[in-house]
């Protein structure tokens, strides 16, 4: 009758002891910590070294700024003088159609906002959207946090400012939320 | 090769793990420089960052009144000969090629336009590291500094 000798998982040594492996296990821990310092340096240098072009908070800031100086836009002008009142909102021109015709790309998905006009005690005036068909078709997915390149995300801002309604100026505010396809 | 005794087992193991580390650094150093690479001579970051800037730098124009005329630094590593395109409703970056813009890869980034402010298209395709942005009158173009570009007047101009 053979023997059967009893084979250690940790040393896996046969009777000629050719084959150990108590020796590979020792450099697990050094083989685990150069990964780590190999990706962590190659991670630091993706980082730092970066080749995508990211310019949506800047888009955000064009926009609105366009929207809030813009001769043609919302901001009450004397039709006179031309001369133009930042932090005036014109309620007549404070439609869909102003938006539109004033900020215009050539790729509707490109940008699309929506502004809300409150009154001094917060409620809400007056509703206009630039590219409205957009707004309401990707704020959904934006809202849920959906990811992806079908998804966008909403940038908002909000000001206090006038409304001009009958030639008479009256303190409100006027939420701005500018959706920026991802 | 068979390594009987306990230091033969250590130098295999260590052997191993030389090897290893030194085929991860070959790794590590190919794929660092090729990042590195790309960014450094790869036009498409500076095609992708000239008409990203252009492009907004176009859109707030549009929210000026008055006169603005800047002049605007085009510096691009050597042998990267970029052409600059305004058009309409765009700006477009191209690398410089014999053919039309039209069939080059371009990469282009929009402005918001509209009906009051006019665009001057105007194509930059000389080697030049400035060039100015202007903004006249309701219209906007870029001219070159040997170049004494008139505007065009409006076509709808109320007299």
């Amino acid at each position: 009758m053979k023997k059967i000798k009893r084979v250690s998982i940790m040393t896996l040594k046969n009777k000629k002891g050719e084959f150990g492996t108590e020796e590979w296990l020792e450099q697990i821990p050094y083989i685990i910590l150069t990964v780590i310092v190999f990706v962590g340096i190659f991670l630091l240098v993706n980082y730092y070294v970066n080749i995508t072009v990211n310019v949506k908070s800047l888009q955000v800031e064009v926009l609105f700024n366009r929207l809030m100086y813009s001769p043609n836009s919302i901001v009450y002008t004397d039709l006179a003088t031309g001369v133009l009142y930042p932090g005036v909102i014109d309620m007549e021109k404070f439609t869909d159609e102003t938006l539109d015709n004033s900020i215009k790309y050539s790729s509707e998905r490109h940008i699309s906002a929506k502004l809300e006009l409150y009154n001094q005690n917060g409620e809400l005036k007056k509703t206009a959207y630039l590219n409205n068909i957009w707004f309401n078709r990707l704020e959904p997915l934006a809202r849920a946090g959906v990811g992806g390149a079908s998804s966008a995300k909403i940038y908002t801002k909000k000001i206090p400012l006038s409304y001009r309604e009958n030639e008479v100026n009256t303190p409100g505010f006027l939420k701005v939320e500018i959706l920026l396809p991802n | 090769m068979v390594f009987r005794d306990k230091r033969g087992k250590s130098a295999l193991a260590l052997l191993f793990y030389t090897f290893f580390t030194l085929i991860l650094a070959a790794m590590f150093v190919i794929a660092v420089l090729g990042k590195v690479r790309a960014a450094v001579n790869d036009s498409d970051y500076h095609k992708k960052f000239y008409s990203r800037d252009l492009a907004l730098l176009v859109d707030s124009l549009h929210a000026a009144n008055g006169r603005f005329v800047m002049d605007y630094d085009f510096n691009t590593p050597e042998k990267m000969p970029l052409d600059i395109n305004l058009e309409a409703d765009k700006v477009i970056l191209t690398d410089r090629d014999n053919r039309p813009v039209e069939s080059r890869a371009q990469t282009a980034f929009l402005f918001g336009y509209n009906a009051y402010v006019k665009i001057v298209p105007v194509s930059i395709n000389y080697d030049v590291i400035e060039f100015t942005v202007k903004a006249e009158d309701q219209n906007i173009t870029f001219k070159i500094p040997s170049q004494d570009l008139k505007l065009k007047e409006p076509e709808n101009t109320v007299k």
